[in-house]
């Protein structure tokens, strides 16, 4: 598994911003895999599924996967990971009313996610912390953090965690009495939620309920109150929400006192310390207490009335024990005095930076400087030596890369010379026949015999058509030399690759014919006469196609000489559209083979062929160029590829295929 | 006088035609073609008895022109016929192989027919 994946499967995860949609069915199969799972990265995603699983209905647990989860991520080194964790445990310690371990964790959250620059976990330790002012009743400061975190999310497009944070604008609005703004906020949300009612992560519906119903409330329509209350009650149990089961019963519990039910105001208040319990959510299980102890006070029932006034004790001092508002009070210090700092320092820092970044960068740039300085004079040398050979390298290269081509030229021009006088003998001879037709045909036209004129003047034209032939295939020839001898333009044209193939298997033939006269041999070719023409640069492929010719003769030759009269040889040309794909997925594409019944190439040399400097031919016969050149042309040139096949002794087959 | 004339270049067959137009319609020479080496050996087996001059070329596919000529003249040795090499390589040890395989001559291409036809009329 992939870190990104991994990473945003987990941002899956502590995504669900108050959902708890486990069931336990789902939980205990996640403990199964845990148990087996052997990878790091598994098993961290697998606590904080367990960990966000176990969020709402058991803190202990879901504390328990997240400590496993968080230690994970430090030994994998991921610290955007390591940061949502971190935020999701001060989110579990706020369910569990730890209000100042859950600001210490939400805060250093947020030091690590701003430092690498993940505004999504900022954005979420905002939410949090500013879940925590409001549990602390510091109304303008819970909209603060509320207000950043909106904007951020806006930023990202997560609807779903901008909605919820308006919701909880709405929700501190209605906390400090304003009833409009209360209602509006709620309202926005509720209306765009409706749309989205399946998508049970886009809000959290049984909060959302609540919360308008509590607008409603302020607002003095209780009849409307009750309706949302009753419904959380239902979404509370869509989602499994034990925490906000909790909260709508509380508040239907206060409604029906406020409506002098009290016998419905207590079935509410039950119902909600039972509920509450089962979270260990302290918060509720006070208030419902407190509700409880009154009515029963009220009733007379003093030893119940007690009873609950004393629950409400404990779960109170569990939740704002002396303690804990010391630590509170000391981590708020702490954190204003943080901001205070941060917001002067944010000025003298980033000057105080600047300047040390100079002065740092000054320093350091002397001793590199320094350093560079006295390397360099060393290095002056060391590059001097290093050019000169380097230039003689290059020169050497480009001699030998010449000298490969004049090679091969010189083999062939002799060659070409005499092949000249072919064409030569058709042009000069039948103009010669043509002069002599001319005049018989001016005596047979005196004669009257104008039939016999008429079929020497048929003469006349055949011939001066082979005159013509004649010409431009001595041309054709002279231009195949010029060409393979001048550096390549690298000017692509559309050439039919069966003339180019002809040409040079003629030229490279004679070229060695001309050199050796024992030398002969049989020369096939096996046209595909409806290849297209297809983009080259001729004079490049031309010259590959003339290497491996020369090749292929060269070494049918050194086999005639081992074995006499008893070996014919024979190199063939064959050329084929649409080979079937080699290494797949390419297009169309022409086949060139070249193949000779030579000696073959043997296995242990045949890796090597297609390196610079290697060849198999005495010393002084071959550059080694060659096939290393071919390959170059072919394959980074034309897009193409160079394949040899062989089997020792017996033949060589070099195939070339280039894309149309 | 029937002639065979060995060239692997199809055109040599006409600018023959043409240019000993005059000898073959007065019946004075006969032309017969061979585009291979091995395509004349075959021939003069089929036709083992005639007396006939050769004329080769030297460079082509398969049996070349030496080949061919070394081979005539071990086979044919009374009395061999005459085999003249006409080729475009005109170079010096092409000339010294061909003479020690027994050529009766040695022309270069391109062609002087005038010359060929003063040197076949000698021969007659």
């Amino acid at each position: 598994m992939s870190k990104k994946i991994l990473i945003s499967l987990v941002v899956g995860v502590l995504s669900l911003s108050g959902n708890a949609q486990v069931s336990e069915q789902q939980i205990s199969e996640l403990k199964q895999q845990l148990a087996k799972a052997d990878h790091d990265t598994v098993r961290m995603n697998l606590a904080f599924q367990l960990a966000s699983g176990y969020r709402f209905s058991d803190i202990d647990s879901s504390l328990l996967y997240t400590d496993l989860a968080l230690s994970l991520a430090n030994k994998l080194e991921l610290p955007s990971i390591q940061a949502q964790g971190l935020s999701l445990k001060g989110a579990t310690l706020l369910e569990g009313g730890r209000l100042p371990e859950s600001l210490q964790f939400q805060f250093e959250a947020m030091s690590i996610s701003e430092k690498i620059k993940d505004s999504s976990t900022t954005a979420y330790a905002l939410n949090r912390i500013g879940n925590t002012y409001m549990e602390l009743a510091d109304y303008p400061k819970a909209n603060e953090y509320y207000f950043r975190s909106k904007n951020i999310f806006q930023v990202l497009r997560d609807s779903g965690m901008y909605f919820n944070e308006l919701s909880n604008i709405g929700n501190i609005y209605e906390l400090m009495n304003v009833p409009d703004s209360a209602l509006y906020f709620q309202q926005l949300v509720y209306e765009a939620s409706v749309p989205k009612y399946s998508d049970r992560n886009f809000i959290t519906w049984p909060e959302m309920m609540f919360r308008l119903g509590n607008a409603w409330k302020l607002k003095g329509d209780k009849e409307k109150a009750m309706q949302y209350y009753k419904q959380g009650i239902i979404e509370s149990t869509i989602d499994n929400d034990t925490r906000n089961l909790t909260m709508n019963n509380l508040f239907l519990a206060k409604l029906y006192n406020e409506m002098n039910k009290p016998d419905s105001s207590m079935k509410y208040a039950y119902q909600a310390i039972q509920t509450g319990k089962k979270v260990s959510f302290r918060k509720g299980v006070y208030d419902a207490s407190m509700l409880l102890s009154e009515l029963f006070r009220r009733q007379g029932r003093n030893d119940s009335a007690y009873e609950y006034l004393y629950r409400a004790t404990v779960e109170k001092d569990s939740l704002t024990g002396t303690k804990r508002f010391q630590d509170l009070q000391r981590i708020l210090l702490d954190e204003q005095e943080h901001q205070r700092q941060t917001e002067e320092r944010r000025v003298a820092t980033q000057n105080k930076q600047k300047q040390l970044a100079l002065f740092a960068g000054l320093g350091l740039f002397l001793i590199v400087a320094a350093f560079l300085y006295r390397n360099n004079r060393q290095k002056q040398k060391t590059n001097k030596t290093l050019e000169t050979t380097l230039n003689d390298l290059k020169s050497t290269q480009s001699q030998l890369i010449q000298s490969e081509k004049m090679a091969s030229l010189g083999e062939l021009t002799a060659g070409i010379a005499h092949e000249i006088q072919n064409p030569l003998n058709f042009v000069n001879n039948f103009s010669e026949v043509n002069t002599e037709l001319i005049d018989e045909m001016g005596q047979e036209l005196d004669k009257g015999n104008l039939e016999d004129a008429k079929s020497l003047a048929k003469n006349i034209k055949e011939n001066e058509e082979k005159i013509n032939h004649h010409g431009k295939r001595a041309d054709s020839i002279v231009k195949g030399m010029l060409q393979h001898s001048r550096n390549s333009n690298g000017q692509k044209e559309l050439t039919d690759i069966n003339t180019l193939a002809d040409e040079c298997m003629r030229l490279s033939y004679h070229g060695l014919r001309a050199k050796d006269k024992t030398f002969n041999a049989k020369t096939e070719t096996h046209f595909d006469t409806s290849l297209p023409k297809i983009n080259i640069v001729s004079q490049d492929i031309g010259r590959v196609i003339l290497n491996l010719f020369t090749n292929a003769f060269y070494s049918v030759m050194q086999k005639k000489k081992q074995w006499g009269d008893s070996f014919e040889p024979v190199v063939a040309v064959k050329t084929f559209l649409n080979p079937p794909p080699a290494g797949g997925g390419r297009g169309a594409c022409i086949a060139i083979v070249i193949r000779d019944n030579g000696n073959g190439i043997p296995q242990k040399v045949i890796e090597k062929i297609f390196q610079p400097f290697f060849t198999t031919k005495p010393v002084g016969e071959g550059t080694g160029l060659g096939l290393s050149m071919s390959y170059d042309i072919i394959s980074k040139g034309h897009g193409g590829q160079l394949k040899v096949d062989s089997v020792e002794g017996e033949y060589a087959e070099f195939i070339i295929i280039l894309p149309i | 006088m029937k002639i065979l004339v060995v060239d692997d270049e199809k055109d040599v067959q006409v600018l023959f035609e043409q240019r000993f137009r005059k000898e073959i319609r007065d019946k004075v020479m006969e032309f017969v073609f061979a585009f291979s080496g091995e395509e004349a050996l075959s021939y003069l087996n089929k036709h083992e008895h005639e007396a006939v001059l050769i004329l080769s070329d030297i460079n082509m596919p398969g049996m070349s022109g030496l080949d061919l000529l070394g081979q005539i003249k071990q086979k044919y040795m009374k009395p061999p016929p005459v085999v003249m090499m006409i080729t475009a390589y005109g170079d010096k040890e092409n000339y010294d192989t061909a003479m020690k395989l027994g050529a009766d001559d040695f022309l270069t291409k391109p062609l002087e027919f005038n010359l060929l036809k003063e040197k076949l009329k000698a021969i007659n």
